[in-house]
Parts: structure tokens; C-alpha cells; sequence
């Protein structure tokens, strides 16, 4: 199954690798003589309403069906499907419903050692609602951020080996997936518009999109990544190695004059990069301090400046999360966050500046024995002064329903990641059910 | 026939008045010396067992967990995770603590949340606040039947037959106001099993002095020789609530892999 974009920005992807996977898989669970099978339905409603078009943006119905097989000698099959149908076809201007197997995986145990082999999610990282070693899958941005991470995150065909080494873990990864980031695109909802997001030609030079040149060596071109993690001293550190191709496609240029006048050629390209991180937390009295670095070498920013040959500028790029949580009121979590990027290259005419800093800001509070919560997020980019708000009201009105409430509010300048929604407010209902 | 003086009367009652209750307490044990025979309690180097919690709003509605818990002695460090197994919208969380003998080192705590799939550390000072929509405290969860020394002053005030059982009654005051702060409540009354010193009964007082909640700890039957609980009930007096924590496959003597209590275990479940 294939689902590429026009853009070259592709969703999911069965290779030659995944088929050998998912051939193992089926092979595991045809051997079994028994099995104790759990099951589970998720059924999910989401009626989002504009504040500012006074129209239903969303009347979409999610339906989660998850098995999990127990195959005996401490293996387990689990799959996970989703079918998606939003009745109003704004979200993804194309089609209305979309359904898939998100995840399908045997997790089983050769002396202390796990091994998950299948399709799956890896998460890395300390912070919330922010990315910086959470890269190992790539992200559906249908949605912009407004997904939880988890329905956003693309799961990946992946061999995840986590062996115990006296005091540390370390998780071995092999993701020979060549799956990327997913984007909105044409009409749909949240589609990036944001210059500081994608390159505008000066007046006067045509555009042509060439086709998209991606990894398609399965081993080649495959990912690895390395996880060392260990509890010392109280602290929860790990650290981070991923050599894996950037989700972003680096968009080349190649400008030429034509009898009809000057033509800049962009040409979609996947490059590798290594990413060298590291993550701690630990609690202080009612604080926890948590946080994450990464240093990526070899990432691709664009630019406008005509002079430059291939519109595309390489650098290296240090990224931060620091995060505290307050837990001194009952029942109460309060969050900060200060997200940091750094580029080692300043060119003039790069899309985004060498500096990026963002904070966020959560409060939780519970009531009625954790059957009610409260809950408000903001996430303030403080270089153009954009960010969003996130109000959540949900009420578990039994163990199988839950039902909430919300709001998403968008600010700032157009240019801003956040800002080019600054249109997109609304208000929320949900329904979550589970049987 | 002799009057009787009233003076020379009343001297030997007041005389027995002054001395009774020196005389009563000789024959109690201090509420220290109980605290640490409830301490002294087998209750074996590792357990495991499964925990239906059924918890009950004061309108009657039920919600219902089962988990599978753990707890293992790591020398003088008590290591405890809890496996959440059911309802399906909170299948797969799992909540660890590592109890450290040094009083003054804080536990370390952490939670597993499936929906975020990531293990967040949490602090262990808001040891006061209901553990996950129960009427327990994190507190509460981690001492189980046991109870914490070194925050209360102690005293006996007295004995009492509780289900047709001898108990001592102790009062526990915590030592300082952050203290009863961090613990939730201002006084805790417990009725204490005088042959195998376990709390048959507490009445906790909230912050402002008035009835907070009580814990019933009933179904005591030994297992594999060590006097267990197989029912803990606590009432909430504020709300109405109620949690029960039903035990059942309780086991003292199969070994636990000490892999169980780690990061890497909690995200992968049981």
C-alpha cells in the first residue's frame, strides 16, 4: 500500500523490509497452538466548530480496534487498526475516511532481553507537546499539533532489541522504513502557509515541482538508532544515537532561464543526518526537572537568496527542552517548559532564524477522584510572538465513557508557526468510548 | 459505729484517681512500642498478588480496576509496582516506588501512562493526595499495613474489642504542621490487633480536625504462614467515596525478577 502526495510528502509505505517483518509475525502466530486473545474498541467522536468561519470543522468518527494475542513462552502478538471518517471532508480535503493498521508487533522476551519485532511506536524524549529526540517515527501533521502524539506519530516497520547490561538498558533500534513526516497539503485544514515554513520564489520566477528522490535501498537506506538508559543517583538518564534520513524533505533548487523567463526547479530530497542526545529527569521535593538535548548534524534549511546555488543552506542544529513540574497543590500538576534551537549557520535568506525559543505552560487539576479534570496547555513561541491555548474539560462518566469539552485558540502573526492557523479557533466536543 | 470522716473518705479515691491511670498504662504497651510491632510484622522478602479495586461514589456508581502488584525487599529498600490490567481505558498503566530505608531521602516514584507511552518521574512529597481516584493515599499505598515512624508522636489511649478481637487504640499526631500538610490529615486514631499487630481499624482527622476518612482492614488470614489483609475498605467521610481493595493469588514465596521493578518493565507491562 502506497499513499504518496503530489509533494513527494508520503504516508505509509509496505516495503520489501516491512513484508518480511509482517511475514515473521504471521509465522509466530501461526505456530501457536493456543492463545489467550484480548480485545478491545475504541470508538472516538470529535465535533470541532469555527469560532471565527462559524462552521463545523470536523464531525469526525475514529474507531480504534486493538487486539492482543497472548502466544505463550512470554511472546505476545498485538495489532492495532484505526478507521477515520470525517463527515465534513475539511481536515483532509481529499476523502473523508481513511483506515489503516497503525500497528502490528510481537514483543517477546529471550532471557532478560525484550524484543518487539513489527510495526510500532518508539518514544524517546522528556517533554511534552515538544520534539526534540521524539523523532524516531515520523508525524502525521493532518492535524497540525492538535493530535495526540500518540495518533500523530507514524508508526514504523522496526527490529527493537532493549538488553539490560548490569546497571543500564540498551535499546538497539533497526528501522529499515523509509516512511516520513505526512503533511497537509492543497485545501486541506491545516495546511503550513507560513514563509518561514515554505520557500517563496521571488516575483516574476516560475515554479516547477520535480519529482521527489527518496531512500528505496532497504538496507542502505534503513535507520539505526541506540539507546543507552540507566537510574544513577536518583537521576533517569539516557543517551541518544539516531542515524536516520531527517523526516523533512530537503527542498533543492535549481534555477534556470527559460524562453519564457527564469524557472526554479524543487526538487524534494530525503538527507541523512545523526542525531547525538541525551535525556534526565529526576524529582526534587514537590519539583520534578526534566529535559532533553539533541545535537543533529547535516540538517537542510532553505533559503530565498537567489545567489545561493541549490536554495538550501547545511547546518548543524542544537535543540533543548528544560521542564519543571509543580506537584505542591493536591491533585495538581503544574508545567513549564522552555524549548530552544540553535543553528550553527546564520546565512542571510534562511527560512527561519538561527535561534528558535518556545515555552509552554500546562495546568492540570483533578477532581472527584480523578473522574474530572481540568486542563489548560499554552504554548508561546517567543520569537514572533505566536502560540496557541488549549482548554480540556473531561468527565469519566464511567469506566467504558468519557466526554469532555475544549477549546483551541490560536494568535500571532501569519508568519508563525502558530500564527497562519490564527483563523482555525474551536470549540470541541468529544466522546470516547471503550468496550 | 465510727463516723465516717468525708475527708478521710475521699483520700483513698483520690489517691486511686492519681494513681489509676499510670497504673492503666503500665499495662499498655507505648504507642512507639506498638508502631514498631506492627513494623516488626512479617510480611516476606517479595509478594505478589492481584488487587480489585472497587471504588464507589457516594450516588452508588462503580468503578472497578484490576491490578497486579508487587512488592520486593532490596536489603533495607522496599521496591513496590502496581500493573493496572483493567478497564481498558487505563489497561497498561503501571506505577513503581522505591522506598528508601534513610527516612530523610525521598522515594523515588514513577508513572507509566500508555496514552502518552512514556514513563514520567513524579514526586514523591505529595505523599497526601489519593494514589490514581482511590481513597488511598500514595502514602498509604506504599506503607500497605505498615506505618511511618519517624512522622508522627505516638500515644496509647486505650484498649478495645474491634470484630471480636483485642486491639490496643494508639493516637498519631503528626510531628510538625508540613507534615500533616504533606500527609493530608491532622490526627490518625488506629485500632491495633494486640496478638498479631496489624491496624484493624484507622480514623483518619483532616487538616481542620474533623472526621477525614476511616480504613477498615478486614478478611485477615494467613498465607504461607504470614497474617494477610484480603480486604482494605476506606470511607470517605468528605465525599461519600469509597475504595475497596480486594486480594486474591496472594503469594510470598515464588520468586519475583528484580527486572520487574524497572523503567524498561513498566513501559512494556506485564
Amino acid at each position: 500500500m502506497t499513499t504518496c502526495l503530489q509533494s513527494g510528502r508520503c504516508g505509509v509505505v509496505y516495503n520489501k523490509p516491512s513484508r518480511a517483518l509482517l511475514s515473521v509475525c504471521i509465522a509466530l502466530v501461526s505456530t501457536t497452538a493456543t492463545a489467550a486473545i484480548d480485545s478491545v474498541i475504541s470508538i472516538d467522536n470529535e465535533w470541532a466548530y469555527s469560532t471565527t468561519e462559524k462552521k463545523t470543522h470536523k464531525f469526525e468518527t475514529t474507531i480504534q480496534p486493538e487486539i492482543e494475542i497472548d502466544l505463550g513462552r512470554d511472546t505476545q502478538l498485538t495489532a492495532i487498526g484505526r478507521i477515520r471518517n470525517d463527515t465534513k471532508n475539511n481536515i483532509d480535503a481529499n476523502k473523508s475516511t481513511d483506515s489503516e493498521l497503525r500497528e502490528l508487533y510481537i514483543e517477546t522476551t529471550i532471557g532478560r532481553s525484550f524484543l518487539t519485532l513489527g510495526k510500532q511506536q518508539i518514544v524517546w524524549g522528556e517533554s511534552d507537546g515538544l520534539k526534540v529526540l521524539d523523532v524516531v517515527n515520523p508525524q502525521e501533521w493532518r492535524e497540525f499539533i492538535l493530535d495526540d502524539f500518540d495518533e500523530s506519530r507514524i508508526p514504523l516497520w522496526t527490529v527493537n532489541a532493549e538488553v539490560p547490561i548490569n546497571d543500564f538498558t540498551l535499546q538497539l533500534l533497526w528501522i529499515p522504513d523509509q516512511t516520513y513526516h505526512k503533511f497537509a497539503e492543497g485545501n486541506d485544514l491545516y495546511t503550513f502557509t507560513s514563509p518561514q515554513l515554505i520557500p517563496h520564489p521571488p516575483p516574476g520566477i516560475a515554479v516547477v515541482m520535480a519529482a521527489e528522490e527518496r531512500p528505496n535501498n532497504t538496507f542502505q537506506d534503513a535507520d539505526w538508532g541506540a539507546r543507552l538508559s540507566t537510574f544513577w543517583n536518583g537521576w533517569d538518564l539516557t543517551f541518544n544515537y539516531l542515524y536516520h534520513f531527517d523526516d523533512n524533505p530537503v527542498l533543492y533548487r535549481q534555477l534556470s532561464l527559460t524562453p519564457s523567463g527564469p524557472v526554479a526547479t524543487i526538487t524534494p530530497r530525503y538527507e541523512r543526518s545523526h542525531l547525538i542526545g541525551t535525556t534526565f529527569s529526576n524529582a526534587f521535593g514537590s519539583l520534578t526537572l526534566r529535559g532533553e538535548v539533541g545535537y543533529s548534524l547535516d540538517r537542510y534549511i532553505s533559503t530565498n537568496a537567489i545567489s545561493d546555488n541549490d536554495g538550501v543552506i547545511k547546518t548543524n542544529e542544537l535543540a533543548y527542552v528544560i521542564g519543571l513540574d509543580w506537584f505542591g497543590f493536591s491533585d495538581t500538576l503544574l508545567s513549564a517548559q522552555i524549548f530552544q534551537s540553535y543553528l550553527s549557520n546564520n546565512d542571510a535568506g534562511m527560512l527561519r532564524d538561527n535561534r528558535e525559543t518556545t515555552t509552554t505552560f500546562l495546568a492540570r487539576r483533578n477532581f472527584i477522584n480523578e473522574t474530572l479534570t481540568t486542563e489548560l496547555l499554552w504554548i508561546h513561541n517567543t520569537d514572533l510572538n505566536d502560540g496557541i491555548a488549549r482548554l480540556k474539560v473531561s468527565y469519566q462518566i464511567c469506566d467504558e465513557i468519557t466526554a469532555g469539552v475544549g477549546a483551541d485558540i490560536f494568535y500571532g502573526n501569519q508568519l508563525g508557526l502558530f500564527g497562519q492557523f490564527k483563523d482555525r479557533d474551536q470549540l470541541i466536543t468529544s466522546i470516547e468510548v471503550h468496550f | 459505729m465510727k463516723k465516717l470522716n468525708v475527708t478521710t473518705a475521699l483520700i483513698p479515691i483520690l489517691l486511686l484517681t492519681l494513681v489509676m491511670p499510670s497504673a492503666f498504662a503500665a499495662v499498655l504497651p507505648s504507642g512507639d512500642e506498638i508502631a514498631h510491632n506492627i513494623n516488626a510484622r512479617d510480611e516476606g522478602l517479595s509478594v505478589s498478588r492481584t488487587v480489585l479495586m472497587e471504588m464507589t461514589d457516594k450516588r452508588g456508581k462503580q468503578r472497578i480496576r484490576k491490578t497486579r502488584g508487587f512488592r520486593k525487599y532490596f536489603g533495607d529498600e522496599k521496591r513496590t509496582a502496581i500493573y493496572y490490567l483493567t478497564p481498558k481505558n487505563i489497561k497498561d498503566t503501571a506505577f513503581m516506588t522505591y522506598d528508601y530505608a534513610d527516612a530523610s531521602v525521598d522515594d523515588d516514584q514513577w508513572l507509566y501512562l500508555p496514552a502518552m507511552r512514556k514513563v514520567r518521574r513524579i514526586s514523591a512529597s505529595d505523599r497526601g493526595d489519593y494514589f490514581l481516584g482511590t481513597d488511598f493515599t500514595y502514602e498509604e499505598i506504599k506503607q500497605e499495613t505498615r506505618v511511618s515512624i519517624e512522622d508522627y508522636s505516638r500515644k496509647t489511649i486505650g484498649k478495645e474489642i474491634i470484630d471480636g478481637h483485642s486491639t490496643f487504640i494508639a493516637e498519631s499526631i503528626p510531628v510538625d504542621k508540613k507534615t500533616a500538610k504533606e500527609l493530608g490529615h491532622s490526627k490518625v486514631t488506629q485500632w491495633i490487633d494486640a496478638e498479631i499487630w496489624m491496624i484493624r481499624k484507622a480514623e483518619f482527622d483532616s487538616l481542620r480536625g474533623k472526621p477525614l476518612k476511616t480504613i477498615y482492614t478486614r478478611e485477615i488470614k494467613q498465607v504461607q504462614e504470614i497474617w494477610t489483609a484480603h480486604l482494605l475498605e476506606v470511607k470517605n467521610h468528605k465525599t461519600g467515596h469509597t475504595t475497596k481493595f480486594i486480594f486474591s493469588e496472594v503469594d510470598y514465596q515464588t520468586p519475583i525478577s528484580d527486572d520487574l521493578f524497572t523503567e524498561r518493565a513498566l513501559r512494556r507491562g506485564l
